[in-house]
């Protein structure tokens, strides 16, 4: 399920963003307001209600007093859990809340915050509510505190901390349309490849997988520089993942394969060098046109000496730029 | 112009202006009333885009890009973009403007490099095409002339930045006779 978090600065012009972008995905939206209105009524009287609009810290009361010690929850714990119950069947953009701690571990959240400049804040206020200069700083700096603390009592996070983010987007100078554009198109690019933001592990797989690539043992030194070559793409490659069978004895044992050189994943083709001598080529020749026959839906190409000279003297020498 | 390694002429002006027509009415069947980005790759494709990009009669914004190989401190040489697009392309239906695609290693990267920023679709026009099987295979809509596989100059394409401006296509001839 599809999770979006929204933090914003008051008067940042996050609250349109989070509307917009909930309505052009198809989002439903959760917002503080929603909470208040349909979640805590159902576990708050009038007066914590009440207690609840007007104070962070009255989120850390416990909601079932009565209840053993071990199954006491606050009302922030109640929301946490509603809230990820509500992801488990639905599209969700949340704003606020804590909620980009909440999921921080979770593969498909994205955690956006917006920001804008102390100008571009007052001047919103000034234009919507009418306050002067003066009174416009000071209500925004009791916004900002107040955000602080809720994040810093409940989850013991601080909320300037940008790193809870995979975005924070500055506002200043940037229109709505353009805001959401930019949000979507990394919506669209986290899709195929989900991944929380807490868990770096892969970062330092991919990390070790480049390190590894340039100090790898190729065969050939002609495969070294192909891969280099590769590299110099920003094409993805494996090298010699994958070995055919390409004949077998009467009684199944495999007693010729081939494994090709290279295999550019994102083509999804198998690449073979063939920069040896005329002999090796021949059999190589076989081979590809028999793996050709028996799979005959792998892709693969065949890089001979000369199309290898050409590359390998286009990029050192550069003498041309196609 | 100095003309020492200048071999055959592989086509001609008239040739590169006849088949420039035929892909004209092409593409004008094609984007018609679409919203187009012309985007050129700097810098061989230029003569090629200015021909062309007149004769057509869609809306159009021209946009240039260019391409490089980085000498950086790894010499690692990698292709970056070093004059990025003025416009943004999303949305938008991208016509790449090229002279010439060999191996298909330098689209490969452009095609990726174009296609994240989220145009509605992005189609390649090429000049000249190397009729050998490449490297990668990719989806190229439009090509004026197939060839094979020799070094060419001329019409925009170079030999250390010499003989861009002739105005036909020529063999570059490593050895030429005496």
């Amino acid at each position: 399920m599809q999770i979006i978090t929204i933090s914003r600065q008051t008067a940042s012009g996050g609250e349109v963003i989070a509307e917009e972008l909930s309505n052009h995905l198809g989002l439903k939206l959760i917002n503080r307001s929603f909470v208040l209105e349909n979640w805590l009524p159902e576990v708050a009287d009038e007066h914590q209600l009440h207690m609840l609009e007007q104070s962070s810290k009255f989120y850390t009361k416990i909601i079932n007093p009565k209840a053993e010690k071990k199954e006491q929850i606050s009302f922030a714990d109640y929301i946490a859990q509603r809230l990820k119950k509500e992801a488990e069947n639905k599209d969700l953009l949340i704003q606020g809340l804590g909620s980009q701690i909440i999921f921080k571990n979770n593969p498909y959240a994205l955690h956006f915050k917006i920001v804008a400049s102390q100008k571009y804040r007052i001047k919103k206020l000034e234009e919507k509510y009418g306050l002067h200069r003066k009174e416009a700083a000071r209500e925004l700096e009791l916004a900002d505190r107040k955000h602080r603390r809720y994040v810093w009592r409940i989850h013991e996070q601080d909320w300037e901390e940008t790193t809870l983010y995979h975005l924070t987007l500055n506002k200043d100078g940037l229109s709505l349309e353009e805001s959401l554009s930019v949000l979507m198109n990394l919506v669209d690019l986290k899709k195929e490849n989900p991944k929380p933001l807490a868990d770096n592990q892969e970062d330092q797989t991919e990390t070790k997988e480049i390190n590894n690539n340039s100090q790898r043992n190729f065969g050939h030194e002609s495969e070294k520089e192909f891969a280099k070559i590769l590299d110099m793409h920003h094409l993805k490659w494996e090298y010699e993942p994958s070995e055919f069978p390409l004949e077998w004895d009467p009684d199944g044992n495999v007693i010729m394969a081939f494994r090709p050189d290279f295999y550019l994943t994102e083509h999804d083709t198998y690449v073979e060098l063939t920069t040896m001598k005329r002999k090796y080529t021949t059999e190589k020749n076989k081979k590809v046109r028999l793996l050709q026959e028996l799979y005959p839906h792998i892709k693969i190409k065949i890089v001979y000496k000369k199309d290898f000279e050409q590359l390998a003297e286009k990029f050192e020498l550069d003498r041309s730029e196609n | 112009m100095e003309s020492s390694n200048l071999g055959k002429i592989v086509i001609s002006e008239k040739e590169i202006a006849s088949r420039i027509d035929e892909l004209a009415v092409q593409l004008n069947h094609d984007f018609k009333d679409k919203e187009v980005v012309l985007v050129t790759i700097l810098t061989s494709s230029l003569y090629f885009m200015t021909d062309l990009s007149r004769k057509l009669d869609f809306p159009l914004k021209l946009d240039f890009l260019e391409l490089n190989h980085y000498a950086d401190e790894d010499n690692s040489g990698i292709i970056r973009v070093t004059r990025d697009l003025e416009f943004s392309i999303a949305g938008k239906d991208v016509l790449i403007i090229e002279n010439i695609i060999r191996t298909g290693l330098t689209h490969s990267y452009l095609l990726k490099n174009l296609g994240a920023r989220n145009p509605k679709s992005i189609s390649i026009c090429t000049l000249l095409h190397i009729e050998d099987d490449k490297l990668l295979d990719l989806p190229i809509q439009y090509t004026g002339f197939e060839i094979e596989d020799n070094y060419v100059i001329g019409y925009g394409l170079d030999y250390q930045e010499k003989y861009r401006n002739l105005p036909y296509i020529a063999l570059y001839e490593d050895n030429p006779q005496p």
